[in-house]
């Protein structure tokens, strides 16, 4: 018998401040899993018509999975957020792209019927646990060769890729990092992190405050001020703490939902996930990553490039961004890039940034009307990178459907004549296991 | 420790119902061998009782009734090996680097049943090549890989599941009858040995006698030996050996190097300084080989200063194409050697040297000169910057620098440097100098501040006693062949051409003036430093072998046979380099050429010959030995005395004697001399006019001018020319060798360069044209056709 995959939509998404790692930041005093708890109790109050109880799983990323970011956290978080005790959670943890994968993690349990509801997010307390602490490298590693030993360190990959793209020079990074600081600046004015952020009360050195800021945000960023940082990965290298992301605490969260579910409980899709993808790289030159993956995931999704009108990409490092662009044609200056600024300015909490993403995607989707498909991805440690495709759904579809390409399937009419569908994930479907799907009708977003 | 918990085990493994016995080491290690810290000071019967104990042990192993496996996870060496052979199959790790007998490195033979058990497996010339050769090239060890290919394993796996995939192997065998299969059977064994003995003969001259043994183990080990016999001959070689001075020597010098070197005496403990920048004075030859060191080793900027711009570009294409020859290695991909080179920079002033945390002085060896440009750069640097000359033999506190950090040429190759300590260096500017050698991986050694410090020291000393006996007319040929024999890897001249004849006059020197007595200066010498090649011989007193190294006479020296059918078409010593085409980027023309002039000179003495023709062979060798001993007349004592010093100046060939002489005079007064020997000896023999040598046509001007030298070459086997081809690359040059050797050619390579023979002069210009027009436009390839003489491409490296 065969069985109907359903279309996954993203309904909300908040996070933390993110504060600087070690113990001048503003989390320094803070556990981790109370970040996450934070921003679980704050995606409930936003979206009060999800009755707790509904939640079918709590799916949380951490890369460090020991300490206040051990006992499986999305459990953890779960019963500390106070959720009810019928709610399930686990850990996930693909280093950078922990949170996306969550995200895919509970989009899969949605499409499969296993669920209606997930919590999909990441934490990371990077002041609490360094990058690579207590990770013990099998020393086959080196007995074999296995990786070149500059791919441990994210910093010299970054060089690496200098090395590897000549024409992506220390002044284009440097330009890059200027520009993200900029929007970013802007994004903070113009009241798009208020709707991204959420302010939390912490007890640090000197009492309580509230982190409700980026720590990393440098609004006054200029080329001169960044020429002549050092380059701590490589001497003459062209790396610095200005083009890079710096080491941050921080947590993001998001609502997935079955998009039958989310009409049910009136909750207001925001976004439907297209299609994703999870590709794999030279270790030493991770920051690759994310230019297969897009590609696969824009093949999953039957669409060209030039059909999506906003791009979320992590910042590790400038030359990472510079790579992608480089690779997929895209001019780094481009509005349709980062346009709230990236993590050069907000910072990296690795297994968080993710629903990061996410999240200034649906709000970029809000403000764009007139854009129909996004993309979220990041590169990941040892020579990986993900790409999801999310479609606009804050938006009257256009009157006509996308050209067809290969793999995608067939378009098909809503009945009415105005809706039709965009690519869906009927093709995901093993064969064998059901037979070839209609294609889903997303339903508008009207509730919006 | 882990042969004795074997030994523990074995009566259980007799005894007990088995199925199979599979042995492996701990992670990344299979076994390394025997502990070598118990060889120094051995006895004889310790040795004895030590390769006894392993081939009892061994062979009980090897007796066992099942199947037996050796899984060769890592790292295995000498015993290790043998264990493994004693087992009926192996499987071998990919992951595996380290596969090697290093017995003949250290001087003595393996003697646990490898010199038995390997040539019974891959056959003589693999094992020629796995015992005794590799080691004999600074412990040269296989790859998993590599060992397999070469018939070493049965099985190669994959390291990840290495034991349990050794062990599914093990029960395929316990499981099929067929135990493992027929032994190499290797045809042409004594040829085979032959020949690996002439070319150990041209490494080490005779002088270490670990490898010869076992050559000789390996030969036993395919001409019908029984297993037992060959331990019992290994038991023996290695009873020789080890309480011998050569072996003993070499486990002192390994423990130096191995063990020693690691904790050494005089590092001080404060902390070294950061390294970020290094500037770098100088860009000769030298300062190139530098320079590509720490860029390869550091992947720091690197400032280099030189007055000259031309050598500014020389030393950055050197630079560039050392990079490119990595990249072609699959060492580095083509962004890193960008990035690398984009950390050089080369500038006539010392405006780049801002910011640098050590400098190198390797200029022109001038204590002025040097003292200038320490006053230079000490104004361009911070106060902590470390200052250092890489001089071979001057006062560093007279230069003024904070420390000496002598290297080797060439730079790449040789471990050892000299830390130079004065008076005035600091801690911090030595831990510096310490912790940067280390991280070029060579291994310093503290010395003082003393004239030449202690390398150059002995060695210009033993340079001094080879150009004394060159200046008392010693051939060039005889000295280097008596300092080969004590075991040297290069003959003097040879590495009087690497070092550089200016360098080397320059040390002399230094010491001559330190030490005169001791140290003469050499006339000869320096003419070399000034580009001419003229020996200074000041009088007909060729010195012998005994002399030059300062021991007493052998009481029976014999010359060797059959020298004198050689000479008597012999070229002229090694002609001069016919070049037929060559690009301005080489070396100076005079310091290459050192080696050619030496030998022209030399060849006046061998122009003139008589010839004794005797009716019985046994006349000549009464009359040879009479020559040197019982001639009686003043002037036959002094031509005896000559001939006997020349060493070489008397041959046989069958019935025929020759007497050389370096003129027609001398040719004509032996001549005197030997008639009258005949007559009063009452012998029937004839004797020539003196016969003249013809450079031209290459034959003496009595023999008729058919029969070349470059026949008779071919008869022993070598190529009578040689074309020579230098390529950019060393990967290069092995891609062009096995090219040619495809097509026939008898090919030599070393380093970048690839010598090909071919049989006339003709054949060899035809393709040297033709590998010319092979070469990319405006690249580096420098083709000449040279009469034998591989070695001369070596000169001039060193400045």
């Amino acid at each position: 018998m065969g069985r109907e995959l359903r279309e996954v939509v993203y309904v909300d998404g908040v996070r933390t401040a993110f504060g600087r790692a070690g113990p001048k930041g503003v989390f320094w005093r803070t556990r981790a899993d109370d970040l996450g708890v934070k921003v679980v109790r704050e995606l409930l109050r936003r979206n009060p018509s999800l009755p707790p109880e509904r939640i079918d799983d709590v799916i949380m990323a951490a890369t460090a999975q020991v300490g206040d970011q051990g006992l499986t956290l999305g459990r953890d978080v779960a019963l500390l957020a106070g959720l009810p005790q019928s709610v399930p959670g686990f850990a996930v943890d693909r280093m950078c792209a922990g949170a996306l994968t969550a995200v895919t993690s509970g989009a899969g349990e949605i499409a499969m019927g296993a669920a209606d509801v997930v919590l999909a997010g990441g934490i990371e307390h990077m002041g609490h646990h360094p990058m690579g602490e207590d990770v013990d490298f099998n020393p086959r590693f080196v007995a074999e060769r296995l990786v070149d030993p500059s791919a441990v360190t994210m910093g010299a990959t970054a060089e690496n890729l200098h090395d590897r793209f000549p024409q992506l020079t220390k002044e284009d990074a440097d330009a890059f990092a200027v520009r993200s600081q900029q929007r970013a600046a802007a994004a903070w004015q113009n009241g798009v992190m208020r709707e991204i952020v959420v302010p939390m009360s912490v007890f640090g050195d000197d009492g309580w405050s509230v982190a409700d800021r980026d720590e990393f945000l440098r609004p006054d960023t200029s080329m001169e001020g960044l020429a002549d940082l050092p380059t701590p990965f490589r001497a003459g290298g062209r790396v610095t703490a200005g083009n890079s992301a710096g080491l941050t605490d921080g947590a993001a969260v998001c609502l997935l939902a079955a998009q039958e579910t989310a009409r049910e409980l009136g909750l207001a899709a925001r976004m439907r996930l297209v299609s994703y993808a999870f590709a794999g790289v030279e270790p030493e030159l991770m920051g690759l990553g994310p230019v297969p993956a897009t590609r696969k995931a824009l093949e999953l999704a039957g669409l060209r490039l030039d059909e999506l009108g906003l791009f979320e990409l992590n910042e590790p490092f400038a030359v990472q961004v510079l790579t992608w662009c480089d690779e997929l044609g895209v001019d780094p200056e481009d509005e349709r890039l980062n346009p709230y600024g990236g993590a050069i300015a907000c910072g990296h909490p690795l297994a968080a940034t993710g629903v990061r993403l996410t999240a200034q995607l649906a709000f970029g989707f809000r403000e764009r009307p007139g854009v129909r498909y996004g993309l979220t991805a990041l590169c990941v440690g040892m020579g990986m990178g993900a790409a999801l495709v999310w479609e606009n759904l804050s938006r009257p579809w256009p009157p006509e459907p996308p050209a067809r390409r290969s793999r995608a399937p067939a378009p098909a009419d809503a009945g009415d004549g105005t809706m039709l569908s965009g690519p869906v994930l009927g093709h995901t479907v093993p064969s064998g296991l059901a037979p070839p799907p209609t294609s889903q009708e997303p339903e508008d977003a009207a509730g919006d | 420790m882990a042969l004795e918990s074997l030994e523990r085990l074995l009566p259980e493994l007799e005894d007990g119902d088995w199925a199979a016995l599979v042995i492996t080491g701990k992670p990344f290690v299979f076994a390394a061998g025997a502990d070598v810290t118990q060889f120094p000071g051995a006895t004889r019967e310790l040795a004895l009782e030590g390769s006894r104990a392993g081939h009892e042990l061994f062979g009980r192993i090897r007796a066992l009734p099942y199947p037996t496996v050796a899984a060769v996870n890592g790292a295995c060496l000498g015993g290790g090996v043998e264990l493994a052979l004693h087992c009926d199959a192996r499987t071998i790790s990919t992951g595996a680097r380290h596969f090697a007998c290093p017995e003949c490195f250290l001087g003595i033979v393996p003697a646990w049943g490898g010199t038995q058990l390997v040539p019974r497996l891959v056959g003589a010339e693999t094992a020629v090549k796995f015992i005794v050769e590799n080691a004999m090239r600074q412990n040269r060890m296989l790859t998993g890989p590599q060992a397999f290919e070469l018939g070493f394993a049965d099985r190669l796996l994959e390291p990840a599941e290495f034991l349990d995939d050794s062990l599914a192997f093990a029960r395929e065998l316990a499981a099929s009858p067929s135990r493992a299969g027929a032994r190499h059977r290797d045809e042409s064994v004594t040829e085979v040995i032959r020949k690996a003995r002439s070319r150990l003969d041209g490494q080490v001259h005779g002088a270490a006698p670990a490898p010869y043994r076992a050559l000789e183990l390996i030969e036993g080990a395919l001409s019908g030996w029984s297993l037992e016999e060959g331990y019992r001959a290994e038991e023996e070689a290695v009873a020789d050996l080890l309480p011998g001075r050569e072996a003993q020597a070499s486990l002192y010098a390994f423990d130096l190097v191995e063990r020693r070197a690691k904790n050494p005496p005089g590092r001080p403990q404060a902390e070294p300084r950061r390294l970020e920048k290094i500037g770098l004075v100088g860009a000769g030859l030298m300062a190139a080989q530098l320079a590509t060191l720490f860029l390869r080793r550091l992947e720091l900027p690197i400032a280099i200063r030189d007055v000259s711009e031309e050598a500014l570009q020389t030393a950055r294409a050197s630079i560039d194409s050392d990079l490119a020859e990595q990249v072609a290695k699959g060492r580095y991909d083509e962004g890193k050697a960008r990035f690398l080179a984009s950390l050089v920079s080369t500038s006539t002033t010392y405006d780049d040297f801002t910011g640098c945390d050590l400098v190198l002085e390797a200029v022109f060896e001038e204590l002025d000169v040097k003292r200038e440009v320490f006053e230079e750069v000490r104004e361009r640097v911070a106060a902590g910057c470390v200052l250092a000359t890489n001089t071979s033999s001057l006062s560093v506190a007279e230069m003024g620098a904070d420390v000496g950090i002598h290297f080797f040429n060439p730079v790449a190759l040789l471990p050892l440097v000299e830390l130079v300590r004065t008076d005035d260096t600091t801690d911090e500017a030595l831990a510096t100098a310490w912790a940067f050698a280390e991280r070029l991986r060579k291994r310093p050694v503290l010395v003082r501040d003393a004239p030449a410090f202690v390398v150059n020291r002995v060695l210009t000393r033993l340079m001094r006693v080879v150009l004394d006996a060159l200046e008392h007319g010693t051939m060039p040929d005889d000295a280097d062949e008596a300092i080969l024999e004590l075991g040297l890897p290069m003959a003097p001249s040879v590495l009087l051409q690497m070092v550089g004849p200016r360098v080397a006059n320059h040390v002399l020197e230094t010491l001559h003036a330190a030490y005169p007595d001791r140290f003469p200066l050499s006339q000869t010498l320096q003419n070399y430093a000034d580009g001419n090649g003229e020996i200074a011989v000041t009088d007909n007193d060729p010195r012998t072998q005994e002399q030059i190294l300062e021991r007493d006479p052998p009481p029976a020296r014999r010359r060797r046979r059959g020298r004198g059918r050689r000479r008597r078409h012999r070229r002229p010593a090694r002609r001069g380099l016919a070049i037929l085409a060559r690009r301005d980027h080489q070396v100076p023309r005079s310091d290459r050429q050192i080696g050619e002039d030496v030998r022209q000179d030399l060849r006046m003495s061998d122009d003139w010959r008589i010839r004794i023709e005797l009716p019985e062979e046994h006349h000549a060798g009464t009359l040879l030995g009479r020559f040197g001993l019982e001639l009686t007349s003043d002037e036959g004592r002094r031509l005896a005395e000559e001939l006997e010093g020349r060493r070489l100046a008397v041959s046989q060939d069958e019935n025929d004697l020759f007497v050389y002489a370096s003129s027609q005079t001398q040719a004509e007064q032996a001549r005197g001399i030997v008639e009258a020997e005949l007559a009063e000896e009452g012998i029937q023999g004839k004797v020539s006019q003196p016969e003249r040598w013809l450079h031209d046509e290459e034959r003496w001007s009595n023999e008729p001018p058919d029969e070349t030298w470059e026949e008779e070459e071919v008869e022993h086997g070598h190529a009578p020319w040689e074309v020579r081809v230098e390529r950019p690359s060393h990967h290069e040059a092995s891609k062009l060798a096995d090219e040619l050797e495809q097509e026939g050619y008898r090919v030599i390579r070393r380093f970048r360069y690839v010598i090909v023979g071919t049989a006339s002069k003709e054949e060899a210009e035809a393709l040297a044209r033709r590998l010319h027009g092979e070469a990319e436009p405006g690249g580096e390839l420098v083709w000449e056709a040279t009469p034998q003489n591989p070695f001369a491409i070596f000169g001039g490296l060193g400045v």
